[in-house]
């Protein structure tokens, strides 16, 4: 009966450790990614340019850009041709970079925290954020998707106060599609490409 | 028949019996023509207006804030009793008080110091989506901005069923004609300057970085009135079942 009991609290201690593993790999992936931006953005000695393509390379390594890119295609992906998907793929990963580092190189004062996060799958975690703003304290609510890909965390979603930014994404390319065609969303990402 | 009560029947004939249901762009055309005249409206007039306000000292603004957002319980309160939140029903109607009365007119907010912190508002087109109505066509309305037809019945019970209205605009007026009426639109647009002001480098942002600025706008609508009446911030998880 001893041995049972002993053999049963091994399995759940072995059990919980690798739920409380991921778990905790995910938010300190998530905390070491935001550090990481933070630095890049606050280094005086990087140049817009540089800061640019720090960002963009930071993006590169920590997003399953692949991903991200099947995903914003939903519906419309299934109708493509595997040459057209992995054009899009391609050029998806230059305009996501170009877009994230936009985005995020007007942002220096802010912190953020980690709340807490959520095991959605043995290779889903929903970790949740909190980013507050240095100047009047404003908070925001940003939960992060992150996905074990070959082994490696990854990013696939932000969701910014219930806002999920691949679904947006996914919404925008639809009604690009839909309204004017596969072949324009791509002539429109070559032109965002140019322009930023 | 009053026009209020004809509207509310409107929309529960007009619209499924599914609080979340697919939204459809039924006028398409016309609602991007109506954006591009609300983008031209806002570049010339609200963004710049927005833009001054931005100068204001952050007290001021957040005093400003604080009132328009103490009014807005005229709204919110009866809508938590209508979607059976008793809780949150009690507890803004006690944040309305002591605002009101010791945060001098909801100028500062001691509520929030003895625990009655802001909660999300609530209007009557999410009630409708509370009571299981669908949203319908999406709608793109002029100075407005972006609804459906579930929330443009809902906006317009706001303004007349909501009790500010009534006693500044309305029939049940208790002051001054002109003065009411002055006292009303000041509230509203201090209320909608204020917004655009907080929003000045997100607005910007969206734009710079979106492919079709009107597609995007419409599916951050629509997420946030999901939000709203499910009154949950998490985003509808629709990466479990993804496979690359």
């Amino acid at each position: 009966m001893k041995k049972i009991a002993f053999i049963l609290f091994l399995l759940i201690s072995v059990i919980s450790n690798n739920v409380i593993a991921i778990e905790k790999n995910a938010e300190t992936f998530v905390m070491e990614t935001t550090t990481k931006a933070k630095s890049i953005i606050l280094d005086t000695k990087l140049n817009d340019q540089q800061k640019r393509q720090q960002l963009e390379n930071l993006a590169l390594n920590t997003v399953d850009v692949e991903g991200l890119a099947k995903f914003t295609l939903g519906e419309e992906g299934k109708k493509l041709s595997e040459k057209q998907i992995s054009e899009f793929v391609k050029i998806f990963m230059v305009f996501f970079s170009k877009n994230i580092s936009s985005k995020l190189k007007d942002y220096s004062d802010q912190d953020v925290t980690i709340t807490g996060s959520k095991k959605i799958s043995d290779i889903y975690v929903l970790v949740n954020s909190k980013i507050t703003n240095a100047k009047d304290k404003q908070e925001i609510l940003v939960d992060w998707r992150v996905f074990l890909v070959n082994g490696k965390l990854t990013i696939r979603d932000l969701v910014v106060e219930g806002l999920s930014l691949a679904r947006t994404q996914r919404e925008e390319f639809a009604s690009i599609i839909g309204n004017k065609g596969f072949e324009a969303l791509i002539e429109n990402l070559k032109e965002y490409i140019t322009k930023n | 028949m009053k026009f209020s009560h004809k509207l509310l029947i409107l929309i529960f004939l007009t619209t499924p019996l599914n609080a979340f249901a697919e939204t459809k762009d039924c006028f398409e055309s016309v609602n991007r023509a109506i954006f591009s005249f609300n983008k031209g409206l806002d570049n010339v007039l609200f963004k710049p207006i927005a833009k001054g306000y931005a100068y204001l000292p952050n007290p001021v603004q957040q005093g400003v804030r604080n009132v328009t957002s103490n009014i807005s319980h005229t709204v919110t309160i009866p809508n938590h009793l209508l979607q059976g939140n008793f809780n949150n029903f009690f507890h803004d109607s006690g944040r309305f008080l002591v605002n009101t009365t010791f945060g001098i007119l909801g100028i500062f907010d001691p509520a929030a110091g003895i625990g009655l912190n802001k909660l999300e508002p609530e209007d009557y087109g999410q009630t409708f989506g509370v009571w299981g109505v669908g949203p319908g066509c999406y709608l793109m309305l002029p100075i407005f901005g972006p609804s459906t037809v579930r929330d443009a019945v809902g906006k317009v019970a706001n303004t007349v069923l909501d009790p500010f209205y009534m006693v500044t605009v309305g029939d049940s007026t208790v002051f001054d004609n002109n003065f009411g009426d002055q006292t009303y639109y000041l509230e509203r647009g201090f209320d909608v300057v204020d917004f655009r002001s907080q929003n000045l480098k997100s607005f910007d942002n969206l734009e710079k970085n979106s492919l079709d600025l009107y597609a995007s706008t419409r599916s951050l609508y629509l997420q946030r009135r999901e939000n709203l009446i499910s009154n949950n911030t998490k985003s509808e998880d629709e990466w479990k079942d993804f496979s690359r």
